[in-house]
């Protein structure tokens, strides 16, 4: 899981936790040292040898977690071990002896840690992680995670949206793992906790959520079942003499403790079959939000966007498609491509072309030059292009027909990822004078003379009156745009797209026309009239 | 015995000489004076902000030429709970400014130069209107040479007054209240000293001292009976997963309001479009799950509980029914708020 995603990091806390809740919860036992001491030493040994993780496994603090489990498995381990050992006396002063020394022992290893991760500016901890624990960290300082749309925190209909009746299930599903608490009730427990938690920080981790909801909401609907089919068997006059068990492990236990268990009664038949019943229509009532999720929303590619007209039919918007299959045809095969990091994944693999950023946040300076470049006006960030090699630059623009999720809408991001790296540019110069953001003729004098304004508008406000009727209308932001007649001189159009989603501009390698260099003609021309 | 007299003299001329000096200081430079009550109102004061009444705001605001700079922020005791507006943060990091002016420049050659105040919106509404506040953050700058009149409208030039253009980031931090007086007045500030328990000497004795004591505290409850009773873990637990079902995170994070009071005096609690949310709805709806979910673990583990036969049927009955309903209204409420309608492709 190192291998493929960063998300391993909540694994690796999760075990940890799950290994100290068992231990101080008196579930500490051999079975618990088997399962979870060789996974912290051969899973940091091959973590380790992942390359972009290398010895992180050892130095962030993400890891801190786990190593400190291992230590006081160890130690619970030990002084049960002494326990049986030793009489009573002297078990006691040995556990005293062992708390103490381990407790000064973890007070050295703090300062140390403290001191480590203090002299790093996130205190050892990745951006990533630090947004999960406090959650206002990335919308404050990391603008490349709080920009993706995956990171920001889900309101409620995304749950309903994603797990239906599994977020009305949860809590039973929690309650019932309290009835009784077993190892293993405990570890979808601690599961189901956190991931709630996490997943109202980021939506990208209802996928974390959506197992462990499935299981929760699972045993809280089979524990309802099994009471109201062992409802049916009995025989509906007579009461059940003995206590009989909702759950085996739940008389076991009571039987053990007490000999007072509360006897359960059936649920009468009528209103168990009712139950039953009802559990059914709610099934499959799930099964359908489910199938039509799957149909209407998972499987909508973000590449192919469909509409519905309003006689029911659908209509298709396949710009990507057409715009990345140009740039693979018409293209020289080793021509690289700029666009807003965003499309990069896409550009590799549809155009078959070089990409200057992709998805891959690693490294931010790269996303933060191209931002600069969008960011910049025309003249610079051809200079910016050059040095970077660029052959073509694409943006894409929803204000033709309407997509909202374009380019001019993520500018501000490209402005403040840009500006996190070069401070050059500063996100107000782009905002009006009362702060927002717009597009009109009171946007900011850098956003009219950015390299993104330019080249999403340029020949727009002519073709905006075959869609609107009016000169300039942009369908997105609902407004007039601020200047109708952009001139490129360094850049040239070279594709745009049946419904102008994508337009691709070739960089070129020299502006247009050298304007310092005089004109003959004229000199002579002025010549003459000064002879005159 | 004439001594006596003569030992006295130089005592009563140099009596004579500061109370010469008093008058002069008095009488002859009505400026100085001013200085000097100001000194001692900023002083008095907790933070260096002086609290400016009307009466105070005639006396030292209101003249054609002053020998010192004033730094007001407006503010309104009704307002100041408003969580858009901020104010409260706003005005400690004005007060935090304030102090560190007041620190560095008291007392010196530039003491005097430079004085925050603070003006209340019910106290010194004519002042208000006369400035044409109507909006709240106002932060403005009375230069020395900026005349002010009695009466009649007081024209801040718009350099003067502290705006979300120049300074984007809100609640304005001390650092950019300074850096724009600063700029105004020519003085500034090296550093603004926040005070924090991180930086005192004994942090790390008190952090170990807290830590080992909290072990201690650790250990003994560890071994308490009631601990370890499960409904403490239960309610934490279904407290956090009602928490983050009701978008708790999402209001934290975007710092959504409870509710929004309409232009018609009422108050709107649940807001259309599936990717927005206010306070109150989530709340709401998060409750909505966990009623669901009592009913559902009522119908397992409460109602073969019971010893009556019919008060079993009663109460299955009733929780069937609970669950219904609320599941019915957390499917309208999802309807009407996302306008998503299953689309059956069997039936």
């Amino acid at each position: 899981m190192v291998m493929s995603w960063g998300g391993y990091s909540f694994i690796i806390n999760l075990l940890p936790i799950h290994c100290l809740a068992s231990v101080f919860t008196g579930r500490l036992s051999a079975r618990l040292y088997v399962a979870y001491a060789p996974i912290i030493v051969f899973g940091t040994l091959l973590a380790a040898s992942i390359p972009v993780v290398g010895f992180n496994a050892i130095l962030m603090s993400e890891h801190f977690g786990a190593f400190l489990a291992f230590g006081v498995l160890h130690a619970a381990l030990l002084i049960s071990w002494i326990h049986k050992m030793l009489p009573d006396r002297a078990y006691q002063m040995a556990k005293m002896l062992l708390l103490t020394s381990g407790a000064i022992a973890l007070g050295g290893a703090l300062l140390l840690v403290i001191a480590y991760v203090t002299t790093s500016p996130t205190f050892g901890w990745t951006g990533r992680s630090l947004s999960l624990l406090d959650p206002t960290y990335a919308s404050k300082y990391i603008p490349i995670i709080a920009s993706v749309s995956e990171h920001q925190p889900p309101a409620w209909p995304s749950y309903f949206t994603d797990i239906h009746i599994l977020v009305l299930l949860l809590p039973a599903g929690f309650i019932a793992c309290f009835r009784p608490l077993t190892d293993a009730s405990l570890f979808l427990l601690l599961y189901g906790l956190t991931s709630v938690y996490f997943s109202g920080v980021m939506v990208r981790l209802m996928l974390v959520l959506a197992p462990a909801a499935c299981c929760l909401g699972g045993v809280a609907l089979s524990s309802m079942l099994s009471v109201l089919s062992r409802s049916l068997h009995s025989d509906d006059e007579e009461e059940a003499e003995a206590p009989s068990t909702p759950v085996k492990k739940s008389a076991k236990r009571a039987s053990k403790k007490s000999t007072e268990a509360p006897k359960q009664h059936p649920v009468p038949h009528d209103a168990a079959w009712l139950g039953v019943f009802l559990v059914f229509v709610l099934l499959v009532f799930y099964s359908l939000h489910s199938v039509w999720v799957s149909a209407e929303m998972y499987s909508a590619p973000s590449i192919v966007l469909q509409t519905r007209t309003r006689d029911g039919g659908l209509h298709v918007f396949d710009d990507f498609r057409e715009a990345y299959s140009w740039l693979r045809h018409n293209t020289e095969p080793d021509s690289k491509v700029a666009s807003w990091w965003d499309y990069g994944y896409q550009a590799t693999a549809m155009a078959n072309r070089t990409v200057i950023v992709d998805n891959n946040t690693w490294n931010n300076t790269h996303i933060a030059t191209v931002g600069r470049a969008m960011s910049s006006p025309e003249k610079k960030a051809w200079k910016i292009y050059q040095s970077l090699d660029v052959d073509y630059v694409f943006v894409i623009f929803g204000g033709y027909i309407g997509y909202p999720s374009d380019d001019i809408n993520k500018f501000l991001w490209m402005v403040r990822i840009g500006g996190g790296v070069f401070p050059e540019i500063q996100e107000k110069d782009y905002l009006d004078a009362a702060g927002s953001y717009r597009i009109d003729s009171g946007a900011g004098q850098a956003m009219l003379d950015s390299l993104m304004y330019q080249l999403t508008y340029y020949r727009f406000a002519d073709a905006s009156v075959m869609v609107t009727g009016q000169r300039g209308y942009d369908r997105v932001r609902n407004a007039v745009i601020g200047k109708m007649d952009v001139k490129l001189k360094y850049f040239e159009e070279a594709f745009t797209s049946e419904h102008w989603m994508v337009r691709i501009y070739k960089v070129k390698k020299a502006p247009n026309r050298d304007f310092r260099r005089r004109n003959p003609q004229r000199r002579k021309a002025a010549k003459k009239s000064t002879a005159n | 015995m004439a001594s006596a007299p003569v030992r006295r003299l130089p005592a009563a001329l140099a009596l004579l000489l500061v109370a010469a000096l008093a008058c002069a200081s008095g009488d002859g430079d009505p400026d100085a004076e001013e200085v000097a009550g100001l000194l001692r109102l900023q002083r008095s004061s907790s933070d260096g902000v002086i609290h400016f009444s009307p009466t105070l705001f005639a006396k030292y605001a209101t003249s054609a030429r002053r020998p010192y700079s004033l730094v007001f922020m407006l503010t309104a005791r009704h307002l100041m709970d408003k969580p858009s507006l901020k104010l409260k943060q706003l005005r400690a990091e004005f007060g935090l400014a304030a102090s560190a002016y007041r620190g560095q420049h008291g007392a010196g050659d530039a003491a005097g130069r430079v004085f925050f105040a603070e003006m209340e919106f019910r106290e010194s509404k004519e002042i208000f209107e006369r400035l044409g506040a109507d909006s709240l953050p106002f932060i403005f700058h009375v230069a020395p040479g900026f005349a002010v009149g009695r009466s009649g409208p007081i024209g801040v030039p718009e350099g003067d007054r502290m705006s979300m253009k120049d300074h984007p980031k809100y609640p304005w931090p001390a650092e950019a209240i300074a850096e724009f007086v600063a700029a105004k007045t020519g003085l500034g500030v090296d550093e603004i000293e926040r005070r924090s328990i991180l930086q005192s000497p004994f942090f790390g004795i008190l952090a170990l001292v807290t830590l080992f004591a909290g072990a201690g505290v650790a250990y003994r409850l560890y071994y308490m009976s009631w601990v370890r009773h499960p409904l403490i873990y239960l309610s934490g637990t279904l407290a956090v997963c009602w928490f983050a079902t009701s978008g708790g995170m999402f209001n934290i994070i975007r710092n959504v309001p409870f509710a929004l009071p309409k232009p018609d005096g009422k108050v709107e609690y649940f807001y259309p479009g599936h990717s927005q949310q206010l306070g109150a709805e989530g709340f709401v709806m998060g409750t909505l799950y966990l009623l669901f979910a009592g009913a559902t673990v009522a119908m397992t583990y409460g109602v073969p509980m019971l010893e009556s036969k019919n008060g079993r049927r009663a109460a299955f009955y009733t929780a069937v029914m609970v669950a219904f309903l609320t599941l019915r209204q957390v499917v309208q409420n999802y309807q009407w708020k996302t306008g998503y309608h299953i689309r059956q492709y069997v039936f």
